[in-house]
């Protein structure tokens, strides 16, 4: 199964109707507040909005909880370590204070993944990054964006052919020289096919005259709804910063 | 020589720490011909099409598409907006989330409007039999379905010449045969590297033998096929039927 962000940019919701270029700008924006905001009211509050607009955009939750399990697999040994102080005599202690900082890290860190999900996964990928290209974002960096998630698969399905070879020759993983050989070798290999996949990928691009510009179908057809919306994304902003400096502190 | 749709005079390339390659190579291809070209594997097939697609660049000698010579600058992308390639693996073809947007990848990227680009995928699909398949998903179809979304992409782009690199490969009876129709029924100049005899004789107006990079001979597909000992001195074996078919005429 790929890992496609977009696969539920089919459905149909208030967020999947927004415009491309204004939904990543407004979420863009709010992003970048969370990220800066200390309070763990503000906090609450900015992963209680995530949680609204993951519900308003229809995305299952159990495909975000999914890709949520790497951001938590460093997530939780962090909000258990962080209370916990080492002092010279009396060892180990359990600091409270520090717990509330903990929890501040760990539901910013998912308000900000799980906004990601509304924000990219309510519209074909390659028209998100037909937005961002028309929002003015270096070509070069969107050509990044877009080979790494396109060529992601690649390497995934190499991946997976190879394992399929593996085990079709008895292969036994282990924790063993030989099963780190093997996985060396198989790392390098993959390496080598895919290098020469992407090679012919871009071949077949170039022959159909690509020149590093994103051209779709998708002309940008802006409604005043849509700059609606993201006035409303941005009061939010504003006033989860402002909240935050003033009042929830 | 207008009436030339290809010709290659003393084409020399060479891969690197490789001994295949193409070693004073020429060849010329009349417009609205199909040609084959047939050889053993290393034969310099698919370097041939890469280089007249302009994705390798040769050491030495000459390429004129449509009377232009590929050493001008700039004349590759003007050369590449009158031919196609197909490539011989479909999955390095189709890339894009769906069908639709497959097949309009070529005609956005040569300038031309949504309108236009959006009518000629329509027809290019319709011409290869895939009515209806617009919003499929590429990586889901058959390989024969793939095959056809490739050949699809390449006729959106109205190419004078198409180049194809073993077309057949991997296809079931009915796909190869339903392929077979499609480059019978094509009217521009096509050139086929293939080890497919049965379908040079079905589609091919002339055949080219290609051994260790040179062009050893050229001719009408039963000249070139029907001579067991050229083919045998070059590495190539005849089917056994094909006898059969010369003595039934």
């Amino acid at each position: 199964m790929h890992p496609e962000i977009d696969r539920y940019a089919g459905l149909s919701s208030p967020i999947h109707s927004w415009d491309c270029g204004l939904k990543i700008l407004g979420f863009s924006l709010l992003i970048l507040v969370i990220a800066t905001i200390d309070g763990l009211i503000a906090t609450g509050i900015a992963f209680g909005l995530a949680l609204v607009f993951l519900w308003v955009s229809k995305i299952s939750v159990g495909f975000v909880l999914d890709r949520l399990k790497w951001v938590l697999f460093f997530l939780i040994p962090l909000f258990f370590l962080l209370p916990l102080q080492y002092e010279f005599g009396s060892g180990w202690s359990w600091k409270s204070e520090n717990l509330g900082l903990a929890l501040t890290i760990t539901l910013r860190a998912l308000a900000i993944t799980i906004l990601i999900f509304p924000m990219l996964g309510t519209a074909p990928f390659h028209r998100s990054m037909k937005s961002l290209q028309d929002l003015g974002i270096p070509k070069m960096l969107i050509q990044t964006f877009l080979f790494t998630y396109r060529y992601l698969f690649v390497y995934l399905d190499q991946l997976r052919k190879m394992r399929i070879a593996m085990k079709s020759r008895g292969f036994q993983p282990g924790f063993n020289k030989n099963s780190f050989k093997t996985y060396g070798n198989m790392v390098g290999m993959l390496l080598f096919t895919s290098f020469e996949q992407t090679e012919r990928i871009l071949n077949s691009m170039k022959s159909r005259g690509y020149d590093g510009h994103i051209r779709i179908l998708y002309e940008p057809a802006r409604q005043p709804l849509d700059w609606l919306k993201l006035t409303v994304l941005i009061i939010l902003s504003i006033v989860l910063a402002l909240g935050d400096r003033l009042w929830l502190t | 020589m207008a009436d030339l749709s290809v010709r290659i005079s003393s084409l020399v390339y060479h891969y690197p720490e490789s001994t295949h390659g193409l070693e004073d190579f020429t060849l010329d291809v009349p417009c609205g011909e199909t040609w084959g070209l047939i050889g053993p594997n290393g034969a310099g097939k698919s370097t041939l099409l890469l280089l007249l697609d302009g994705l390798l660049k040769p050491m030495s000698g000459d390429i004129e598409v449509f009377g232009q010579s590929m050493k001008q600058n700039g004349s590759v992308d003007s050369i590449r907006r009158r031919m196609g390639i197909v490539f011989q693996n479909a999955d390095d073809q189709v890339f894009c989330p769906t069908v639709f947007e497959d097949v309009v990848f070529g005609p956005l990227n040569h300038g031309l409007s949504n309108d236009e680009a959006h009518d000629l995928a329509h027809e290019a699909l319709s011409k290869v039999g895939l009515d209806g398949y617009e919003s499929r998903v590429p990586q889901h179809l058959s390989g024969g379905e793939k095959r056809r979304v490739a050949i699809a992409t390449v006729l959106a782009m109205r190419p004078e010449l198409i180049l194809y690199d073993e077309p057949t490969t991997g296809l079931d009876p009915k796909g190869r045969e339903e392929l077979i129709a499609i480059l019978g029924q094509t009217d521009c100049t096509q050139i086929i590297a293939t080890h497919d005899f049965e379908m040079v004789l079905k589609v091919c107006d002339k055949v080219a033998l290609l051994s260790k990079g040179c062009c050893v001979k050229t001719g009408t597909p039963e000249e070139i096929l029907f001579d067991k000992g050229l083919l045998d001195a070059h590495d190539l074996v005849q089917p056994s039927w094909l006898p059969y078919l010369k003595g039934m005429g």
